[in-house]
């Protein structure tokens, strides 16, 4: 099968739903003949057009707004948040009316946007161009939460993104950008809240999200020559989450660790090991780890910055220690 | 009342009239409601501003769009809602428009391209705008008209989206009722300069008028909406208007803010109602006998819906987690 | 038709407005936006203005009156003549009916109910045992005591593979238990297991060649059926009797042995009937005895060439079958490693 870059699905994704869909439209900074600063659009205007692919001004909340009312009025707009650190500026268009529009009217009215922006750090961007924010809209009720782990996922979610009749929040790992997977060339959707078991294995689960499903890979690498065999789940959307494939994967190995690259605390991993507790507590051989970037703003020294995110030796010396009964915090 | 009538249509005036007595009547008995304690939650009154949702929605047509606010209920009933759902709304009730789910802050007849009223001060600026791109995208010729007041011409959001409505040339009109207050505060202790002058500085053709005279806001607004359809928006209009009950349902002792002189100068000397109802009798229009009917016949509308929405029954328990998200097909 | 007045409800939280005065008489004549009464909310003391014009009557609420927000405190009527107090309270009643805030459940209510409803007193344990959910969940299912592995010295926290310990473990020890029938509660039961006497033997020994002191296997026997007893039950702050018997009808009876020097025993006169019964026949070729109940169970110690043979007979009055075994394996403990219980 034919190998292609993340930023390439995206393109891709966006190209066949603009083809499929006269209402779909893309507006963002620098989106048409920029092609964003991580040039993932590029070409795109060349083919739909200027009153498809639209620039607009430097104002997050003001073109989250008109997002928000023009897909209340007909159309599938696609809304480009050029880093996921811009979310705070447009948190109240997005959460106070996105995504209540549909409840609070009875379900008379519908938002099917798509926010796509992005995740991750140690990009060297500093504090305010590296953050993973998904679990602050997954907080949200009447979000869609989606994180694809590869091209392959980047592009079929991203579809499914498009066609759903609600607000989606779809986070890219911005490092990921240039990472190559292979993707079919046929046309083909990844549902949401269906999660992936992206490696089989006995002895302990590994759920991760994104950036961290790479993590997780590697970790398990060198498990494996530990004789330890772990199992990853990458959940692909967290809202809807798929507690199933989580759970069922538990019920078999008895150990889990959740590996997310948002802050630890409050976070993605806290929930879903708080769901593991509660539902598969008596199938638990070890406490549920959860390894989350560190509480503190991303620092810029790459000496600093590496220290904050999950790293596939720790998360592998972790995942050790509970294969063995050994404790990872005292009892 | 203005020297050249908008419409020429006795059934126009007798409608525009009827509306505006109506939405009177659903704040005089809302008020009641809640003060009775058989509302639940907080509610503004609309009271005194009649003349600018009448007069505005009058000139639009069902397809077109308003975004309206926390003061909405005015809105609502202009553009085309019944009594009966609107009460069961404001009681939670399961036959309220938005199932009970919105309430006196998000209520709105969606089948009348109502987008919903909404409690964020300023919040549906962006979705006014949205929906007027999409009339220009989808090659509709939809106008979307944006209530707000004063107090939210504070917000940034507003700057950036007639930036972008003004470049897109967008089929909007931001319609600021000014009511002389921003909630407990007087607009010009919140307000630098003049509002109008801040629409112009994006280029955008600006206009004031008094927003008690129904028959100047729909003469102006017909002219614009035309103006619209042709590709010529966005506008902005101040509606320079009155709010005779305080802030919200409560806000009863605000002589700090406003006197009471003031109040009954504007009710005495400003009442659309009551001045548009003279009008139409020194014109000739109607007689007094026949506003009188139309009177009754809205206050035993409301009456009867009040009692309807009272009996109503509350939504099963069952609603309380339908409707988080829309169904795919 | 007369106008309500009503206490009107100025605050989100507010349930009732305490009257602070009435402005206006019974039968003064009111305009509307008359001042009629102050009210004091949680917040601030507020005027409330009349809504009708007519004349004030009926005036049932007085000044200092706490009165529930929506409930009529007068009327506004056409002729200043005061409406009759039926008339109010016929009035306030179908207000009250009319009020749907009253057959709404309040939403903190509703929350609470099923989790008051799922929640399952857990009762206290004594010390606790470390393990994971999973290893303490497959133990229940096969009925066995993690505390047993505790008890054996295996290092804490338990996790799954620890079961595989634990099933050996009480698989020696079920090799000598009756069935699990039901059985009258004062039924003999029995319970056997085989010790090496390499432990004692070398402790005796030592004792004897370093310290000079020779000690009685009898008063051994005392103490550590003390102790055991004592842990097994639980019977911290009790006095325990025992009596040790011989074939030959000699007996012995102390009072808290386990709390006595092993070298200094001292044996008590007590008559009455002891806690515990230990049968020493180590002396004798026999090796077992099943004789049944006594008043007190009755550990009963042979000896072969390697081994004390240990059988406990009781009944489920007298010991639990879980503090048998716990005595058991204890007394066996004991015996393997004296120092232990020395220290």
């Amino acid at each position: 099968m034919r190998e292609i870059t993340l930023s390439k699905a995206v393109n891709e994704a966006i190209a066949e739903e603009m083809r499929r869909d006269e209402t779909v439209f893309l507006l963002g900074e620098d989106v048409a003949e920029a092609g964003t600063p991580f040039k993932i659009l590029s070409g795109l205007v060349e083919e739909f057009g200027t009153e498809r692919i639209i620039d607009t001004p430097i104002a997050e909340p003001g073109f989250m707004g008109i997002a928000v009312g023009a897909a209340m009025t007909g159309t599938r707009p696609i809304v480009d948040l050029m880093f996921g650190d811009f979310l705070f500026l447009v948190m109240d268009q997005l959460c106070n009316q996105a995504a209540k529009t549909h409840y609070m009217s009875g379900g008379k009215l519908n938002v099917p946007l798509v926010l796509r922006t992005n995740l991750g750090a140690t990009r060297r961007s500093a504090a305010q161009h590296s953050q993973s924010l998904h679990a602050l809209v997954a907080h949200i009720p009447g979000l869609k939460v989606a994180l694809p782990s590869s091209a392959y996922e980047a592009k079929g979610l991203l579809k499914s993104a498009i066609r759903d009749n609600n607000p989606v929040v779809i986070f890219e790992d911005k490092l990921m950008y240039q990472d190559k997977a292979e993707v079919p060339e046929e046309e083909y959707l990844i549902p949401f809240g269906v999660a992936n078991i992206k490696r089989p294995g006995t002895d302990i689960t590994l759920v991760a999200t994104s950036s961290m499903v790479q993590v997780a890979e590697k970790a398990a690498g060198i498990l494996n020559s530990d004789g330890i065999s772990a199992e990853i789940i990458d959940p692909r959307t967290i809202v809807p989450l798929d507690e199933e494939t989580i759970l069922n994967s538990v019920r078999k190995t008895s150990r889990a660790m959740v590996i997310d690259e948002g802050h630890q605390s409050y976070g993605v991993t806290a929930e879903i090991a708080s769901r593991i507790n509660e539902r598969a507590f008596y199938h638990l051989d070890a406490p549920v780890i959860r390894m989350g970037a560190m509480d503190v703003p991303v620092p810029f020294s790459p000496a600093l910055e590496d220290l904050t995110v999950p790293t596939p030796e720790g998360v592998a010396h972790n995942a050790r220690k509970l294969v063995r009964g050994e404790l990872v915090h005292a009892a | 009342m203005s020297p050249v009538p908008a419409k020429t249509n006795t059934e126009d005036y007798i409608r525009m009239y009827t509306q505006m007595v109506r939405i009177r009547a659903f704040e005089d008995n809302a008020n009641q409601l809640y003060l009775s304690a058989k509302m639940p939650g907080l509610t503004h009154m609309y009271s005194g501003q009649e003349a600018v949702a009448v007069g505005m929605c009058e000139a639009l047509e069902d397809s077109d769009k308003i975004t309206s606010t926390h003061r909405g209920h005015g809105h609502c009933v202009a553009k085309g809602a019944d009594f009966q759902q609107m009460f069961c709304e404001l009681l939670g009730k399961e036959e309220g428009y938005c199932r009970g789910k919105g309430g006196s802050m998000h209520i709105a007849d969606q089948s009348h391209g109502n987008l919903g009223a909404n409690a964020i001060v300023g919040g549906s600026m962006g979705i006014a705008t949205g929906a007027a791109l999409t009339a220009k995208r989808l090659g509709k010729d939809d106008v979307t008209v944006c209530f707000f007041g004063d107090g939210a011409t504070a917000q940034g959001l507003w700057y950036e989206v007639m930036n972008m409505a003004a470049l897109w040339k967008l089929p909007v009109i931001y319609a600021c009722e000014n009511n002389g207050y921003s909630e407990y505060t007087k607009t010009h202790e919140i307000a630098a300069g003049s509002l109008t002058a801040r629409a112009e500085a994006f280029g955008m053709e600006a206009f004031n008028v008094n927003g008690q005279d129904v028959l100047a806001v729909n003469a102006l607004t017909q002219k614009l909406v035309a103006r619209c359809r042709m590709g010529e928006g966005p506008f902005f209009i101040e509606l320079k208007t009155y709010r005779y009950h305080g802030h919200h349902v409560g806000d009863i002792n605000r002589e700090y803010y406003r006197s009471k002189d003031e109040e009954a100068h504007w009710k005495s000397e400003h009442d659309p109602i009551t001045n548009f109802g003279e009008w139409m009798l020194s014109e000739g229009i109607v007689n007094e006998d026949e506003l009188g009917t139309i009177s009754d016949a809205v206050m035993a509308d409301a009456e009867a819906a009040v009692a309807y929405a009272l009996d109503a029954k509350y939504p099963n328990e069952a609603e309380v987690d339908m409707h988080v998200f829309a169904p795919n097909a | 038709m007369p106008h309500d007045v009503i206490m009107p409800a100025l605050g989100m939280t507010q349930d009732t407005g305490k009257l602070v005065s009435w402005l206006k008489n019974e039968g003064d004549p009111v305009k509307v936006g008359d001042i009629l009464f102050e009210v004091e909310t949680d917040k601030s003391t507020m005027e409330v203005d009349a809504q009708a014009e007519g004349f004030l009557t009926g005036i049932c609420a007085a000044a200092g009156d706490d009165v529930p927000v929506g409930n009529v405190i007068a009327l506004i009527s056409q002729t200043p003549g005061a409406a009759t107090p039926a008339e109010k309270t016929v009035r306030q009643a179908q207000e009250a009916e009319a009020t749907p805030a009253t057959d709404v459940p309040s939403p903190v209510d509703r929350a609470h109910e099923p989790i008051e409803q799922t929640i399952v007193a857990v009762p206290p344990t004594g010390d606790r045992i470390l393990a994971s959910p999973k290893a303490k969940r497959i133990a229940a299912e096969l009925g066995l005591d993690l505390s047993d592995l505790a008890r054996t010295g295996h290092a804490q926290p338990y996790h799954f593979a620890d079961i595989e310990v634990l099933k050996s473990l009480a698989a020696r020890a079920a090799s000598a238990l009756p069935s699990t029938d039901v059985q009258p509660a004062d039924a003999s039961r029995f319970l056997a297991l085989e010790a090496r006497t390499k432990g004692l033997n070398a402790f005796l020994e030592w004792m004897q060649t370093d310290g000079n002191i020779r000690l009685e296997t009898p008063h051994v026997w005392a103490s550590y059926a003390a102790a055991c007893l004592r842990k097994a039950t639980q019977a911290e702050d009790t006095v325990l009797s025992l009596r040790v018997t011989r074939l030959d009808g000699t007996t012995a009876s102390f009072l808290d042995a386990d709390r006595q020097r092993l070298s200094k025993m001292v044996s008590s006169d007590d008559e009455a009937t002891p806690d515990f019964i230990v049968r020493d026949i180590t002396d004798n070729p026999i090796t077992q005895m099943r004789l049944g109940a006594r008043e007190a169970p009755v550990l009963t110690i042979a000896k072969s060439k390697k081994h004390y043979l240990l059988s406990l007979e009781f009944t489920s009055r007298q010991m639990t079958d879980d503090q048998a075994i716990a005595f058991m394996l204890d007394f066996c403990a004991r015996l393997n490693d004296p120092l232990k219980h020395v220290l």
